[in-house]
């Protein structure tokens, strides 16, 4: 878009009409004149994108943590939160409520607030992909670059989204160079699977030690079942297992197992 | 001697009983389609009758019948024949014969404007007073290669060549207006510098002149303003893109004669000319376009049988989703596909059908034209709905229209009427119009509220009555002067299970007086003041509040009621000089105003077009500006350049700013609200115009505007960004085919510079360059039969690029991409003398 620049330039120059351009003070240049035209910021902690709260009927409801640091260079205005469904067809059934749950947040007098924050998830919500959207405002008017930030997460239960039963390992082990460590989780969509990941990931540093794919599994539940050798290429320390899920109807999950181990 | 009279009232009155039968046929359609659903039908008979009825009585009166003849000649003084010549306040059109020599026939005494057109001429007009004896006229007729600035300008207040007046003023002719037809009226008449459109997607789009929208510039559809929901960003211009044969545009403000609505300029749709006495034709339109796979097309048919005239045209077209040069768009963090680089559900339909009956007499014209315009069009569902369900995936096709969507329609009863009283011209414009928007969507609960019925989210109905009355008085070959009135009412009714405006009616009156006085030879000052009072009455709105079991509980003010009156005097004054052939200067200053509306005074809700809470401030005042404009012409025989800046300063301009605050509504979004405050805007024109050689054609553009809140130190949102426009344009005949003589070809490049000065929340947009390319050629099948086809090709790059002015802009979708567009126009001839 250089070329565009440069014609906005030469417009600007060829404007002969400057003689009534009233540049006095009211641009707004002068110091410790400006106008505030800069939004408020917002960093996101909890709910982490495709993150999965699993409800059970019939038991009690469950929280989902709203965790946010949200900073202005004046003031802050207001900020609210919106979870909405996003199901496929929008939720347009007519014959069930989706959870839907607004909050507004008072944060005049503040210039840097941390917000935490737990929304009760009834456990007849009607599970499926939410979103948790975020609106933020200065004391000015001015909101949150992009309007919002949205953060897709997934309601889930005994009859709907992935869930796991992790056999192996269990929470916590800890394990030797050269040892052989066995991963049994079966996971289990509400549709067929069609792709699983695995990562391995070392805390510290981040690498991936270890990566498993497995594609066209249309199965459903599936057993992933690794024995997977400590090499001594392996970093010390702690490690977490990730999975990821994809089902045969597209939709992408990330689930958390918290699932952690030690290798010395 | 007395039985000769009464057998010849008998043959006048037979010949009136026909003329009047397409009145009589028209009045009974009018009252089945208003019966239903109307109670204004016994107030719009009254309103109407006298006016078609009392010119017939009148022509009994007459028994002068003068003539004027005249001759038309060339610079070298020799005869020029099939000169049109236009007799404005009749309406009567005829031609010159093969010795330049014309004659009107049967007139009474008075003034009349003399308009003579010949293609490669300078069009001029003069102004003939009859008195006892019949005139005789010379017009001398000046050759000219330009296209531009030689036009007459038919807008009230006076129809005078363009360098008469002390504003400036474009007009776009059928030719043009065919070579560059888009899918909407307002996206056609972009191509004038400084005349932009706020669109969303295709089809949706309202004008924009100078960075002024909305209910600051006035669309006048034969005579009458037209009255929607302009409040809306997202609300487009109800007229048929096939229906507009001559659109003149008035950059600056013209409150004098429109009154409240004109401060930032007219855009004004003229009454197409009738053909004439003993001809019956027609044409047949056909047009297609690649991008949103349009197709559209319009026929029609007019006659003037003795005087008595008619025309009518239908006219539709169906578009599907808009091809987009990109398949994915970035939203608040999220990359969103474009499904097969379409755009869901962003197709439209429209159809419109107008006719008009009329007749011309001795004693004037007057004609009756009824229309109605209805419009679906689909919006993309990211931009509407719930941020988050940006479901792009097509469902049903690309021609499918499903929610949410625009339905709107738009009814038209509008009656001119021209008539000699004295030695002078009284000229009637009487309207009614109603406009009917719905808003659908798929319903959504919200909070402890019951589920809507329905999918009719907004159901607005607004009627208006409109009346104009003009007197044209010439006092002497040096002065000449108007004194009006106008009156207007309306009253609008909301439906739907939201609520965004309440219902609320209102009346205005104003009068003006203006005049137009030839100080010297080269030298004109023309001024005038008005007065306008206007009262509204907004009614209060509650809704049931819900406890949490979903219970009712108590109830919720939404908008109070609210009556005001506003009265205001504007007025204007403007110089023309031409010292010379060449030079032009013109300068006008004018005080403006605007009575606020409804939507600005009691609004409170969710506007789902620009996804907000929008709301009212029932404290606002009349808006008041004052401008300045100026406009400096260098014409040559085949160059030309006109430099036209202005200032415009508001003491109290109305708009919508964002507040810190979240609506309480549920899934109300940030709140926006009306508020008023100092503003100052400036820019202007630059236009150019020079023919190398006769055939070759090459005009450039370039228009600016700075828009700025003085209290807030910040710009106005949709600030239009400066733009260039260039183009050359290259007109052949083909010598050894004889039926190919009148072709072009185009090539055309439209810059818009970065538009970094932006509102408080509102996104910075970069620039672009588009290159735009077009062919055409007439055939001559005989000599009365010809065929005109178009080519177009826009955006012939397929740039990616994106539109300041859109409502999609805020979701970073760019405009359509590459797109193909072809038109046939087929005239006929059915009858002619």
């Amino acid at each position: 878009m250089k070329s565009a620049t440069l014609i906005s330039r030469m417009l600007m120059l060829a404007v002969p009409f400057a003689f009534i351009a009233c540049n006095d003070d009211d641009n707004g240049d002068g110091p410790g004149d400006q106008v505030d035209t800069t939004p408020p910021q917002i960093e996101v902690i909890r709910p982490e994108p495709d993150e999965v709260r699993a409800i059970r009927e019939h038991e009690d409801s469950r929280n989902l943590h709203f965790r946010a640091q949200i900073s202005d260079d004046v003031e802050l205005g207001e900020a609210m939160i919106d979870i909405h469904n996003a199901f496929d067809d929008h939720g347009h059934g007519k014959n069930f409520s989706p959870f839907h749950y607004e909050h507004i947040f008072d944060l005049t007098g503040t210039k840097d607030t941390f917000i935490d924050y737990d929304v009760v998830i009834p456990n007849t919500a009607v599970p499926g992909d939410y979103h948790l959207t975020i609106y933020v405002t200065d004391k000015a008017g001015n909101s949150l670059e992009d309007d919002q930030k949205n953060i897709e997460f997934v309601i889930t239960n005994e009859h709907f989204g992935p869930s796991f039963t992790v056999n192996s390992p269990e929470d916590g082990s800890l394990f030797q160079f050269n040892d052989e460590l066995n991963v049994n989780i079966e996971i289990r969509g509400y549709v067929d699977l069609e792709d699983i990941w695995m990562n391995i990931v070392h805390e510290g540093s981040g690498e991936v030690v270890y990566d498993f794919h497995r594609d066209h599994l249309h199965a459903d539940p599936y057993v992933l079942n690794r024995n997977i050798f400590i090499s001594e290429e392996w970093p010390e320390g702690q490690y977490e297992i990730e999975i990821e899920v994809e089902l045969e109807n597209g939709k992408h999950y990330h689930m958390h197992p918290h699932l952690h181990f030690s290798v010395h | 001697m007395v039985a000769n009279t009464s057998a010849l009232k008998k043959a006048r009155l037979n010949i009136r009983f026909s003329a009047l039968q397409p009145f009589i046929w028209m009045y009974g359609k009018l009252i089945s389609a208003i019966k239903a659903r109307n109670k204004l039908l016994p107030a719009l008979l009254i309103c109407f009758l006298p006016v078609t009825m009392q010119p017939v009585v009148a022509e009994n009166a007459s028994n002068s019948q003068l003539k004027i003849r005249g001759v038309v000649l060339d610079e070298n003084l020799s005869p020029l024949g099939g000169v049109r010549v236009h007799l404005h306040e009749t309406g009567e059109t005829v031609h010159t014969d093969s010795l330049g020599e014309f004659e009107v026939a049967g007139l009474q005494p008075g003034s009349y404007h003399v308009h003579v057109y010949l293609m490669g001429y300078r069009s001029t007009a003069e102004t003939v007073r009859l008195r006892s004896s019949n005139a005789q006229i010379t017009f001398q007729m000046r050759p000219t290669i330009l296209e531009m600035g030689e036009v007459l300008i038919e807008a009230q207040p006076y129809k005078l060549e363009d360098r008469e007046k002390s504003l400036q003023v474009e007009v776009m002719e059928k030719e043009a207006l065919k070579r560059h037809q888009r899918t909407s009226f307002a996206e056609t008449i972009e191509r004038v510098p400084g005349v932009r459109t706020i669109s969303t997607g295709k089809g949706i789009a309202k004008p924009m002149l100078r960075g002024l929208s909305f209910h600051r510039i006035a669309i006048v559809d034969r005579g009458i303003k037209q009255e929607g929901q302009q409040w809306g960003a997202d609300h487009g211009l109800e007229i048929d893109p096939y229906d507009v044969e001559r659109v003149e545009i008035i950059k600056g403000p013209n409150s004098i004669v429109y009154g409240s609505d004109a401060s930032g300029g007219v855009i004004s749709i003229r009454t197409p000319s009738f053909p004439a006495e003993g001809h019956i034709r027609g044409s047949a339109d056909f047009r297609a376009e690649s991008n949103h796979e349009l197709l559209g097309g319009s026929a029609m048919i007019e006659g003037n049988h003795r005087n008595t005239f008619y025309r009518f045209r239908y006219s539709r077209q169906e578009f599907g989703n808009l091809t987009l040069p990109a398949d994915s768009f970035t939203y608040a963090g999220f990359r969103l596909p474009i499904d097969q680089n379409r755009l869901k559900n962003t197709g439209g339909k429209d159809q419109t059908f107008t006719g008009t009956v009329g007749m011309q007499r001795e004693w004037g014209h007057s004609q009756l034209t009824v229309s109605h315009f209805d419009q679906m069009a689909g919006l993309f569902p990211g931009a509407f709905s719930h941020p988050g369900s940006y479901s792009t995936r097509h469902e049903n096709g690309h021609r499918t229209i499903g929610l949410p969507r625009q339905v709107t329609s738009h009814s038209k009863v509008i009656s001119n009427t021209k008539l000699l009283f004295r030695d002078n011209w009284i000229e009637a414009d009487l309207g009614y119009q109603l406009n009917q928007r719905l808003e659908e969507g798929e319903p959504h609960q919200h909070g402890n509220r019951p589920m809507p019925e329905g999918t009719d989210h907004l159901d607005l109905q607004l009627h208006t009555l409109t009346a104009n009355l003009r007197y044209h008085h010439t006092h002497n070959d040096r002065r000449r002067g108007i004194f009006g009135v106008s009156a207007n009412a309306h009253k609008n009714r909301a439906g739907g299970f939201e609520f965004l405006i309440p219902e609320h009616e209102g009346a205005d009156v104003g009068a003006f007086a203006y005049q137009h006085i030839y100080l010297s030879e080269n030298l004109i000052a023309n001024g005038g003041i008005r007065y306008d009072y206007g009262t509204l009455l907004s009614h209060r709105y509650t809704e049931p509040d819900y406890d949490a079991e979903g219970n009712e509980d108590g109830e919720i003010e939404r908008a109070p009621e609210i009556q005001r009156s506003f009265s205001n005097i504007s007025g204007t004054t403007g110089l023309t000089y031409h010292p010379s052939e060449e030079v032009t200067l013109k300068t006008n200053i004018a005080r403006h105003f605007r009575l606020p509306r409804s939507p600005e005074l009691a609004s409170n809700g969710f506007h789902h077009g620009t996804f907000r809470h929008e709301r009212g401030n029932s404290e606002l005042n009349a808006e008041v500006g004052y401008q300045w404009d100026f406009s400096a012409t260098y014409r040559k025989s085949n160059f030309l350049v006109t430099a036209t800046p202005f200032a415009n300063y508001y003491q109290n301009f109305i708009y919508l700013n964002p507040t810190f605050r979240f609506s309480r509504l549920p899934g109300g979004g940030q709140v926006y609200e009306y508020q008023q405050n100092r503003v100052l805007m400036w820019g202007g024109e630059l236009v150019t115009e020079f023919h190398p050689i006769d055939p070759l054609h090459l005009e450039a553009g370039l228009d600016y505007v700075w828009a700025q809140n003085l209290d807030e130190r910040l710009p106005l949102p949709f600030t239009p960004p400066a733009s260039i426009f260039a183009e050359a344009e290259y007109e052949f005949g083909v010598t050894a085919v004889t039926w190919l003589q009148k072709n072009f070809i185009n090539l055309n490049i439209r810059a818009y510079a970065n538009q970094e000065r932006v509102a408080r929340n509102e996104r910075v947009t970069e620039g672009s360059v588009l290159w735009n390319t077009a062919a055409g050629t007439t055939v001559n099948f005989s000599e009365n039969t010809s065929v005109s086809i178009n080519f177009q090709v826009r955006n012939l790059l397929d740039t990616y690029f994106q539109n300041h002015l859109s409502t999609y802009r805020k979701l970073n979708l760019p405009e359509p991409g590459r797109t193909y567009a072809i038109s046939v126009s087929i005239p006929f001839h059915v009858m002619q003398n």
